[in-house]
């Protein structure tokens, strides 16, 4: 099920690592078949690092993020593998525990903040929900906790911005507003999914900047989701680099950017445009993402590798420490093993009772009297 | 020579945009619609006769007593206070000012009375459609599944049958009328419309990223559904709850005139049509004119009502 040779990084639930995700297969049901999605990813969060996951649109960054809160389409469902929030598996424990992880222990900020905010509330309303759903608080100490908040995001006139409703702010503010509901209850770890795609250039680095501030001040270890290797090479103390479902690569910001091991990686470093390079093409990976009802054997990156050769197309790569902090799954690195395909697995229905709340509200409401 | 350009003398204009713009931002949307409202002219003024009846309703009938079924056999037929070319004008009996029926009971009295029912059976049937309706579409509309095929088929067995006559089957099986009765059969066979839009609601607005936002909170199923998704959802719904006030009361009055509304003596504006229709082009054509009268003006100024509560509401859809 796992790589032939575990690494010491792959142990369980441990203080080092915030978050650790052990070969995680989300798969979802669709007309026409199976897509997996997220098909065996392995990778860490160190306390209170910031570990970037980049990758292409599609190849399963934010369902991997939706995994790890349980939030999947009715139609989608993890079939197997392990999400250790510090020493409790998340997978295996109740709907009720659920919530009171998700929002509190682990929080998530969206990559639209003109949607995100419920438009009939007031912004302090909003924030302070947060508290009084884990923290039980009065209304009157989740206010002021409220306003704290505001004032620490950098909102100016915080009293009277608690007060407005989401409508009457900017975009940058309202992402502003966002942050402050996903750490108000200081969590352990803050998933952002693609946090600052939708807002303008200027906007974006003020977002970034307060997102490193808080995280120092709050010791949050931080998932950002992104395809931007700007944001990446700004904010990350690790990237981990996803290809079609799995992670191919995951090492320090500095490592990733200096030596990249994964041909995918090579690629994707080589296609940044340089300023002051003139160039009149970019470089371009070749082929294109594959279809994810047909994914290729072997490893799913094969057809498009300039450096593919004999096992290629028939062994999948394991993720496998090929330097110090560097890891790889390509068979270009001898330390690189087989992984054995996952047999045997549920596939999910698109009805019955599934993980996940439209699966398990399902359930709930025929039980109901 | 001009005067020297100061705020007090040259533009009140001026101060006075500066005050709303300090204002705006402390409206709620629920204040900025009240104020839309009372700026729609024509919703206002029905809103001000709609109120007019329902107080006419409420109290005429403690003041009056058993006016309404008081027979005055020296008075049958007596005709409404009516204008006159010559002095004195105005002319008629104003112990009735709206006159008598065919067996002397006063017309306005009567009139009253049958208030109270459309009224009562127009909102309290409203009120049952929102409850089975609103919980219903809310369910199906979030959860999916069984709840909502039920629902689905349910709608399509109901819009594909006749309501007037399933009503007057159900009533006939329930032995009799009462007004509780009528509400509740009312309620039952016509919450179908309500539940639809909620449902759609519902539909839609799971889907949408802050009620992905709140789950990533933590918030429940139920928190969702009724703190999250409700009030954003109900919008449509109030309009359309305005509007179909009107269309129970004329189900109402359409059942009084076939005779399964409330059973004579206890007069409704559908039973005072009913037992008049023939003196429709007779001389005593006023004793249908009046609840006719008083049922098409209910009726449309709650339409009114409801279109103005929609400009309020969705201010877009003007």
């Amino acid at each position: 099920m796992t790589a032939s040779r575990p690494d010491s990084w792959l142990r369980r639930g441990d203080s080092e690592n915030v978050l650790s995700i052990r070969n995680l297969h989300t798969h979802f049901k669709v007309h026409g078949g199976v897509v997996k999605a997220v098909d065996g990813v392995n990778l860490t969060i160190p306390t209170g690092k910031t570990v970037g996951l980049v990758g292409e649109s599609g190849c399963g960054k934010s369902i991997t993020a939706l995994s790890v809160m349980q939030l999947l389409e009715s139609n989608g469902r993890i079939v197997a593998g392990e999400i250790y929030l510090r020493d409790r598996d998340l997978v295996k424990i109740s709907e009720d525990e659920l919530r009171e992880v998700r929002g509190n222990e682990i929080s998530m900020i969206f990559q639209e903040p003109m949607t995100a905010l419920n438009p009939v509330y007031t912004i302090g309303d909003q924030i302070a929900e947060s508290v009084r759903l884990h923290e039980g608080l009065t209304s009157a100490q989740a206010n002021q906790r409220a306003v704290e908040m505001l004032k620490m995001v950098g909102i100016s006139e915080p009293d009277r911005r608690a007060h407005e409703y989401p409508h009457q702010l900017s975009g940058g503010m309202r992402q502003r507003v966002m942050i402050a509901i996903a750490l108000v209850t200081k969590p352990q770890l803050l998933i952002a999914d693609e946090p600052t795609t939708a807002l303008d250039v200027t906007i974006q680095a003020q977002i970034l900047e307060l997102m490193r501030d808080l995280k120092d001040r709050t010791g949050a270890a931080i998932l950002l989701i992104t395809h931007d290797l700007g944001v990446v090479a700004e904010m990350c103390d690790e990237v981990a680099v996803m290809y079609a479902g799995q992670i191919v690569e995951q090492a320090s910001t500095r490592e990733i950017f200096a030596s990249p091991k994964h041909p995918y990686t090579q690629g994707l470093l080589a296609s940044i445009p340089k300023l002051g390079n003139r160039q009149d093409r970019l470089h371009v990976i070749t082929g294109s993402v594959p279809n994810p009802l047909a994914v290729p054997h072997g490893c799913t990156f094969h057809p498009r590798c300039p450096q593919r050769f004999e096992p290629c197309d028939k062994d999948i790569p394991s993720l496998a420490t090929v330097a110090p902090g560097h890891r790889a799954a390509c068979f270009l690195y001898p330390q690189v093993a087989t992984v054995t395909p996952l047999t045997g697995i549920e596939e999910p229905e698109i009805m019955g009772a599934l993980p996940g709340p439209a699966g398990d509200a399902l359930g709930g409401v025929s039980s109901r009297p | 020579m001009a005067e020297p350009l100061t705020t007090e003398n040259a533009v009140p204009s001026v101060a006075l945009v500066y005050d709303e713009l300090k204002e705006a931002p402390e409206m709620g949307f629920w204040k900025l619609a009240l104020g839309r409202f009372l700026h729609h002219r024509i919703a206002t003024m029905s809103m001000a006769l709609l109120l007019l009846i329902i107080l006419t309703a409420a109290v005429a009938p403690i003041l009056q007593g058993n006016l309404y079924k008081t027979l005055d056999y020296t008075h049958p037929y007596g005709a409404p206070i009516h204008l006159s070319i010559s002095p004195p004008f105005l002319v008629g009996d104003w112990h009735h000012p709206l006159g008598t029926d065919d067996l002397g009971r006063d017309e306005f009295a009567r009139l009253a009375r049958g208030a109270r029912v459309s009224l009562t059976i127009g909102l309290m049937a409203m009120v049952g459609y929102l409850l089975i309706g609103g919980t219903f579409g809310a369910l199906a509309g979030f959860y999916g599944g069984w709840i909502d095929q039920v629902l689905m088929r349910l709608t399509d067995i109901i819009i594909a049958s006749p309501f007037l006559l399933v009503v007057i089957a159900v009533t006939a099986a329930f032995g009799g009328v009462s007004l509780v009765k009528l509400i509740f059969i009312i309620a039952i066979l016509g919450w179908f419309e309500i539940g639809r839009l909620m449902r759609a609601q519902f539909l839609s607005l799971r889907e949408s990223e802050y009620v992905q936002a709140a789950r990533a909170l933590g918030a429940s199923d139920w928190r969702i559904i009724s703190r999250h998704i409700l009030p954003n959802a109900l919008t449509p719904i109030i309009i359309s709850a305005t509007l179909g006030i009107s269309g129970v009361i004329l189900l109402e009055a359409a059942l009084g005139f076939l005779g399964y509304s409330i059973p004579p003596p206890e007069p409704s504006w559908g039973n005072m049509l009913q037992a008049f229709e023939e003196y429709l082009l007779g001389n005593h054509y006023t004793l249908v004119l009046f609840p006719a009268l008083a049922l098409v003006v209910t009726a449309l100024c709650i339409n009114l009502i409801g279109d103005g509560i929609r400009d309020a509401l969705d201010p877009r859809q003007r």
